[in-house]
């Protein structure tokens, strides 16, 4: 797979990253190498395996519906670059 | 507030009708009632003050791990049941990608490639008939937290209390060809999961929100044209409004000879109309995939066999239930509309075998549940009891039945002592005394209204009603109304 500069361009738009000129060429390289990579699955045959959905054979174990230990409001807002008791603050945004 | 914008167009709209067919799917988030959150343990109470019920996990703190409610998994497949789908033996969970303040972990965790409930079918009443829609699935989600954008400043706030709380998406076929079948679907709905308890279905706090999907197609066309999803829908009647606007929309577009844009549109409940919210080609970009977090979830045949006999009677099947039992219909939809009072009803009726079900449900309707609405009064064994008593002492003939509702069952529950007494006390109860007092309680008002007397005589029967309301005041309504009238008609003969 081609990684182009639209790919690079979209990537980092999603990963909400802003990149100089010469990053974008080192992680087209660095990404072309992955995919490349990970291409070699794509020799298996695969014909009636069902997709391996979660590498870890152990079941989810359920919590039951009971309350647990909260954070207080000072608790929660402490780590917080900008708070307004009790709310977290952040730029202003209006539209999703 | 909300305009009337179809009124004024809806000889236009009705044409259009037979030139266009609606096509509507829903998505419908149920809000469960569990008293945790999906994945952690924080309260999920409504109106506690914002950011009290958090904790590491909801926050998304580095390190934290998740697990799933129990209850959750319970209230999905419950609802699944109840509607015919097929409970997956194992599911998994999966991250839904987007960036926004009131995600913290930056991702939903939802179920997209393995929902734990497939298929089925949901009935509810349509122009009083049954009708029914397909479910594609339903599948176990959070919610996010919430942003307020309140006042000039310029931050919004976050509040993320909401941040984790269960929710259940069901997903319909298209199934939906017109505004008011989705209004009548999303009322079936909320009584639907009030029956099965799993959640209060109170849409004002928003615990029945949807996504319409909506597009028009010309009559005997097999494909369908672009879709609008309009989202965030939280009412039954703006879901309505929301279609009727977007398929009037969509219908110019198409009479005009033009191509609708498949794009996420938003209902404005001030102007009645649906905005652009954004284009496909601005689309998210959701990047699913597996949440390696959450282990594969195991459903036992076991677990669903239990889980299947904690369906309850649903309310088409109570309905008709209500129907054979001679009740009438306009009442059997009342009962079955509220559950708890359908519920006290039916613990009721088991206990009663002297009145008709139709004369407890008539009851019902007129004495009881005005007075529930408005102050809290016993329910069970205490509830029943007090009924039993009021009835009998009607049927005994010892209150006058229209003295007795308007004074002695709004003060039934206020007292200890028998409502024989009660009646007593605020003196309606019959003493056997009034068949002589009756009799010369008229003739004196016939003598102290000589006037009216003598045009009653003469054939004015409308004025039978003054000299009975006359009785009735002297009486304090303990009167029996026949024999009012009856004393009347004999004191004016006998003149």
């Amino acid at each position: 797979m081609k990684v182009d500069e639209a790919l690079i361009l979209n990537l980092e738009k999603l990963a909400r990253l802003s990149l100089e000129a010469d990053e974008r060429v080192r992680l087209s390289a660095d990404l072309e190498e992955i995919l490349q990579m990970v291409a070699k699955l794509e020799e298996l045959n695969l014909e009636g395996v069902e997709p391996l959905r979660h590498m870890s054979p152990v079941k989810h174990q359920v919590r039951q519906d009971k309350e647990e230990a909260h954070l207080t409001i000072e608790e929660a807002l402490q780590n917080a670059p900008k708070y307004d008791k009790p709310f977290f603050t952040v730029p202003k945004v209006i539209k999703r | 507030m909300f305009p009337r914008i179809f009124s004024s167009s809806l000889l236009k709209f009705a044409s259009m009708h037979q030139e266009f067919e609606a096509v509507i799917g829903l998505e419908v988030h149920i809000q469960t009632n569990s008293k945790t959150k999906a994945f952690c343990g924080d309260s999920t109470a409504f109106g506690a003050s914002p950011n009290a019920q958090v904790s590491a996990v909801s926050l998304a703190h580095p390190g934290t791990l998740p697990r799933i409610n129990k209850r959750h998994v319970e209230q999905a497949t419950l609802l699944g049941l109840s509607l015919g789908c097929t409970i997956q033996p194992i599911t998994y969970f999966d991250r839904k990608h987007y960036f926004y303040a009131d995600l913290p972990k930056g991702f939903q965790t939802t179920q997209d490639g393995s929902p734990i409930c497939i298929g089925g079918t949901f009935e509810f009443m349509h122009n009083e008939k049954v009708h029914s829609i397909r479910i594609h699935h339903i599948h176990m989600e959070e919610d996010a937290g919430k942003s307020l954008h309140e006042g000039e400043q310029p931050f919004s706030q976050i509040d993320l209390n909401r941040a984790g709380v269960p929710l259940l998406e069901m997903v319909t076929e298209p199934d939906f060809r017109s505004a008011e079948e989705v209004h009548d679907f999303i009322h079936a709905l909320r009584l639907h999961v009030q029956y099965l308890a799993i959640s209060d279905g109170n849409m004002e706090e928003g615990s029945l929100r949807c996504d319409c999907n909506i597009s028009v197609r010309p009559h005997g066309q097999e494909t369908l044209n672009n879709r609008c999803e309009i989202k965030n829908v939280n009412s039954a009647r703006f879901a309505r409004q929301a279609i009727n606007y977007e398929i009037q929309r969509q219908s110019k577009i198409m009479r005009e000879g033009g191509m609708v844009d498949q794009e996420t549109r938003e209902f404005s409940a001030s102007t009645g109309k649906t905005t652009l919210l954004r284009s496909k080609e601005d689309a998210h970009d959701y990047r699913y995939f597996p949440e390696p977090d959450l282990p594969p979830l195991h459903m036992s045949p076991g677990d669903i066999k239990q889980l299947e006999t904690l369906v309850p009677e649903l309310p088409l099947a109570k309905m008709s239930r209500f129907l054979e039992l001679g009740i009438e219909e306009k009442d059997a939809r009342l009962l079955v509309g509220n559950k708890s009072a359908s519920d006290e009803f039916d613990a009721y009726l088991t206990s009663d075998r002297e009145h008709t079900p139709r004369a407890i449900a008539k009851f019902w309707i007129n004495q009881l549940m005005p007075q529930q609405k408005e102050r809290s009064i016993p329910e069970g064994r205490a509830l029943q009891k007090r009924v039993r008593e009021y009835l009998n002492l009607l049927d005994g003939g010892k209150v006058n039945r229209s003295a007795a509702n308007q004074k002695l069952w709004p003060v039934a529950f206020d007292s200890n002592l028998s409502l024989e007494s009660v009646a007593k006390e605020i003196g309606i109860l019959r003493d056997g005394s009034e068949a002589l007092d009756l009799d010369s309680l008229v003739k004196d008002l016939i003598v102290q209204n000589p006037v009216e007397a003598e045009k009653l005589r003469r054939g004015k029967k409308g004025l039978i009603s003054f000299f009975m309301g006359q009785v009735m005041r002297a009486t304090g309504g303990k009167a029996e109304p026949q024999k009012v009238s009856e004393a009347i008609k004999k004191a004016i003969d006998q003149k």
